[in-house]
């Protein structure tokens, strides 16, 4: 697959584009996992005036970081958990990484999401420390994604196993996530 | 909020079920019985249509404001035995079927019995029909490789411009006795027949103003005993209105509404005419009278709806008239395609949208009927409020509005020699076929099956399913060494049809025109008076003549299949191919799994596409712009009704892995399942056609109701038919429940009575089109994602 292989998929939608103000976003698993093949697609929609979004937990080296902020119009921008110990229980991974990237990107261009798991990051204690270090970031756009079971299905096709140990939030806890989100000046939504 | 009256008008048209009604036929024998037979054909129609007019029952419903019935009462249906006499059995046949019954008295059949079927027998145009036909041509009509529209009903397709709303017929009077003074006997051999055709016109006029003043005649009559104060005021009105409209122009909207309705009444009283009748544009006709009578506060704008409701009422009591056989399973729906039109662009070219087109959006959503069928005419200069406004209906799932594309439209009609002046008054009619509205007799004749076509050519000219030689020896596609042959051979097999189809259409015009000629109806379509010519026979000013293609998405992909697997990738022999098609793919399924994998019509790939665009071209080629007998040309269209199901019945397995009986794809949409990229990819796949060189396309996409039920989601439904629009699709309509509803329905019919989809081309009660069009409409891509 090369990126004029790609670049041809993603030319065939232009009109749609076009008629909704809309673009091509990558998306994954984690895009930022292949950063190099993911910074020649984002130039070449950039040279074909094809608006760019690039779906990211963040999670990804410095080094290649910089120059793809600089090609890409827009990032949806993972932060799951303030607190760096529940991120390394949780994820496996530190969170340290993934703010210091956010630290690279213009405020305008971030859309932070938020999934929203009870159990993980639903109290209000942690949804204020989270909404707290988004703020110091100067970043207002915030999704938050309510947990839902809809892959389990697939999860078992995919690995037999019944991986979810998630339940999903009640409508209860997501107004309270709103309300707190709100509270410290950022804008969110719902899904999306 | 429906009004007291409505609700119980819409509830009695609902549960009413379909009947048959003896009174036309049998007022119709009377007449012929007495007739001495000395009088010219038109004339003697014209008084036949004046005797059932004079005689027929008047039904003024309690509570209604638009008055006027075909039958003597709500949902009961007339027959037309000059057309089709229906025997016994189909009588039989009317009444038990699963899907469509009407309901037949024993009284209705011993009228038959006795007097209707006695009379008709061998002198009906069913009769006439199939005496003019060849075996040649039978033998591929009853193949299933095309269907004949006029053996069981009158060419028609007829919608109205303004007309009405502007004269009334005294002065349309006036205008047939000038036509009358200037014919010329010296030098015109036809000129007795102008005559002839002029003063049946007369009579026919006449005949309808008689009829309304029946009806104010009752109103005054009722009014007179009525207790209610308000009703009384009513029915004193009805009684004004109906002694005003049709003989002079309408002065108010509910004259408007009421001027129209008797002339429709007119028009499905005279001959069971293909595609009833309908206003056309009626925000655009009746916008005066709207905005007048509100500025001088004649009226009120609840009130406004309450008569377009009630109005919805009428259209929704008259099924289309009982079909049987092949013409029922192409058409197999109550539905009779009288389709309003709203939006678009006017005269002058400028956005149409008014405050009436809202008002009606309004009455679509609310009334929820199946009739009328109702569309919206999209232009890229109509905004997008008024395409939101529409998706709200659409999203709330009974199918309504379709939308089409004004714009492309307008290039259509202009590819075609119409006038921009006409071009823009006109728009779609009936399904998705356009016409320039009052001023084109626009007929489809029937639709013809491109898989069964190809089934054929792969068994060189051999139907396999009775072994008959159907079409022509085009060569054993064993012997083929390229896929260039296939197509040579598919062409000259499809030519042979559509010369076949051709030629017997053109006799068939004749026949209608020289013993079907319909006065009433040509009275309201220019140029009829003055040319002195009927709308059978060359008298509007345009005269198309369609042939429906069915089966793009089934014959692309097949042809795919073959090319891919049989000469591209070699992974299967011509021999291999044919063989599992033979047995239907019983112990074949590796073979069926390879042409099943080949590509696609649907996903954006050109591997596929070009093949639709080739045969499309063919077809195309084949068809358009040879003349037909009325001055006018024949013209192609894409769309099935539901045909597409009685075509997968006569269709054996075909090379993209369908299996035989299985339903073709409908329309210029994907075959079942095959889209697998998405809609847009649908769309991409879809404007590839030049539809610009059709006169009409239908695409169906279906939706799950959750994807359209934020503002989001409606916003992006409004981009994607933005998008298909910008490529120069002309239709596409939407499906929006979900399998499993569906799935409840068919399993608990009563309890879903009320749930509406779209077939194809219009909307109907999904518990009434039958067990296997309800599986093909659950099996039709459910769209997760928009």
């Amino acid at each position: 697959m090369t990126e004029s292989h790609v670049l041809e998929q993603i030319r065939r939608d232009t009109l749609f584009y076009d008629q909704s103000h809309g673009g091509v976003t990558f998306s994954g698993g984690e895009p930022l996992a292949q950063p190099e093949f993911l910074y020649r697609l984002l130039k070449v929609c950039k040279e074909h005036e094809i608006h760019t979004a690039v779906d990211t937990s963040g999670y990804a080296p410095q080094e290649y970081f910089q120059e793809i902020v600089n090609c890409t119009d827009l990032f949806l921008y993972d932060i799951k958990v303030a607190s760096d110990e529940v991120h390394v229980r949780e994820t496996g991974v530190s969170n340290r990484i993934i703010l210091q990237n956010l630290k690279l990107l213009p405020p305008d261009k971030v859309i932070v999401r938020v999934p929203l798991i009870p159990g993980v990051n639903s109290s209000t204690e942690h949804l204020s420390e989270l909404a707290k270090l988004i703020s110091s970031y100067r970043v207002s756009q915030v999704t938050l994604l309510p947990y839902h079971r809809g892959g389990v299905e697939k999860a078992k096709r995919l690995f037999a196993t019944e991986s979810s140990v998630y339940t999903a939030p009640s409508p209860d806890i997501i107004q309270n996530a709103l309300a707190i989100l709100e509270d410290h000046g950022l804008n969110p939504q719902i899904g999306g | 909020m429906l009004s007291e009256r409505v609700r119980r008008l819409r509830e009695q048209s609902i549960t009413t079920r379909p009947y048959i009604s003896a009174e036309r036929a049998e007022l119709l024998t009377d007449f012929y019985m007495n007739e001495p037979g000395i009088q010219s054909v038109p004339v003697t129609r014209a008084l036949a249509f004046k005797y059932i007019l004079e005689n027929k029952a008047i039904y003024l419903g309690d509570g209604e404001l638009i008055v006027g019935e075909r039958g003597p009462a709500p949902k009961a249906t007339p027959t037309y035995p000059e057309l089709c006499c229906h025997t016994l059995e189909d009588l039989e046949v009317l009444s038990s079927r699963e899907k469509t019954p009407f309901h037949v008295s024993e009284d209705v059949k011993r009228v038959f019995r006795e007097k209707i079927i006695p009379f008709w027998n061998q002198k009906t145009m069913r009769e006439r029909v199939f005496c003019a036909v060849s075996a040649q041509w039978k033998r591929a009509f009853d193949a299933g490789v095309f269907t004949e529209f006029m053996e069981q009903r009158a060419p028609g397709h007829a919608i109205l411009d303004d007309k009405i709303y502007h004269k009334g017929l005294l002065a349309l009077e006036e205008e047939i006795e000038d036509a009358l003074r200037n014919l010329d006997y010296y030098n015109d051999d036809d000129a007795y027949w102008k005559e002839q055709e002029l003063r049946a016109m007369v009579i026919t006029l006449h005949a309808l103003i008689e009829f309304a003043e029946r009806y104010a005649r009752e109103a005054r009559r009722l009014a007179e005993t009525e207790k209610n104060p308000q009703r009384k005021s009513e029915l004193e009105m009805i009684g004004k209105v109906c002694s005003h409209v049709p003989a002079l122009a309408p002065r108010t909207f509910w004259e408007a509404l009421q001027m129209y309705w008797f002339v429709h009444v007119g028009v499905i009283t005279e001959l069971n005419v293909w595609d009833s009748f309908n206003p056309g544009r009626l925000d655009q006709h009746l916008y005066p009278f709207y905005k007048e009578d509100l500025e001088t506060t004649v009226m009120t704008e609840n009130f406004a709806k309450e008569l377009l409701q009630c109005f919805w009422i009428k259209i929704n009591n008259q099924p289309a008239p009982p079909k049987v056989e092949i013409t029922e399973e192409q058409s197999g729906t109550y539905q009779d395609f009288s389709l309003i039109n709203v939006g678009g662009i006017t005269e002058d070219g400028v956005d149409a949208v008014n405050e009436l087109s809202y008002v009606i959006l309004d009455v679509i959503d609310e009334m929820r009927l199946i009739q009328p069928s109702t569309c919206i005419q999209l232009s890229a200069k109509n905004d997008q409020r008024f395409l939101r406004r529409a998706l709200h209906i659409v999203k709330s799932g009974f199918g309504q509005p379709s939308i089409f594309n004004a714009d492309v439209i307008q290039q259509e009609f202009l590819r075609m020699g119409k006038s921009v002046e006409d071009a823009r008054a006109g728009g779609p009619s009936g399904c998705v076929t356009i016409s320039a509205f009052g001023k084109e007799s626009c007929i489809l004749t029937g639709y013809m099956n491109w898989p069964k076509i190809l089934e054929i050519t792969l068994n060189d000219g051999i139907d396999p399913i009775t072994g008959d030689l159907v079409g022509i020896r085009s060569g054993d596609p064993t012997q083929f060494t390229s896929f260039e042959q296939i197509m040579k051979a598919f062409r000259n097999q499809l030519k042979y049809f559509v010369d076949l189809k051709i030629k017997y259409n053109n006799i068939i015009e004749r026949l209608y025109a020289k013993w079907m000629p319909a006065p009433f109806l040509s009275l309201l379509i220019d140029d009829c008076i003055q040319k002195g010519g009927d709308y059978h026979d060359g008298g509007p000013r345009y005269n198309s003549t369609y042939i429906q293609g069915v089966g793009m998405g089934t014959v692309t992909d097949s042809f795919a299949a073959i090319r891919y697997c049989v000469f591209d990738e070699n992974s299967m022999t011509m021999q291999e191919l044919l063989h599992s098609l033979a047995r239907n793919f019983e112990e074949c399924t590796r073979a069926r799994q390879s042409l099943v994998d080949a590509p696609k019509y649907g996903n954006d790939e050109d591997y596929a596409d070009s093949i639709a665009r080739d045969v499309f071209d063919m077809y195309f080629d084949l068809v358009d712009g040879r003349p037909n007998t009325k001055g006018g040309e024949y013209r192609i269209n894409l769309l099935p009704t539901t045909v597409h199901i009685y075509f997968g019945q006569t269709t054996g397995a075909t090379p993209n892995g369908r299996r035989r009986g299985e339903p073709l794809s409908d329309g210029i949409s994907p075959s079942q399942g095959a889209d697998l990229n998405g809609p847009t990819a649908v769309i991409k796949s879809a404007s590839k056609i030049d539809h610009v060189r059709t006169g009409g396309t239908l695409l169906n996409q279906k939706f799950l109701p959750h994807v359209l039920q934020s503002t989001a989601g409606i916003e992006k439904l409004a981009h994607l038919i933005r998008t298909y629009f910008a490529l120069g699709g002309h239709h596409i309509q939407f499906n929006v429940v979900d399998a499993e509803t569906l799935r409840k329905a068919q399993q608990n019919p009563e309890m879903y009575r009320d749930l509406i989809v779209r077939v194809a081309g219009y909307s109907d009660y999904f518990v009434d089109i039958g067990k296997e069009l309800q599986d093909e409409i659950i099996s039709r891509t459910a769209h997760g994602v928009v």
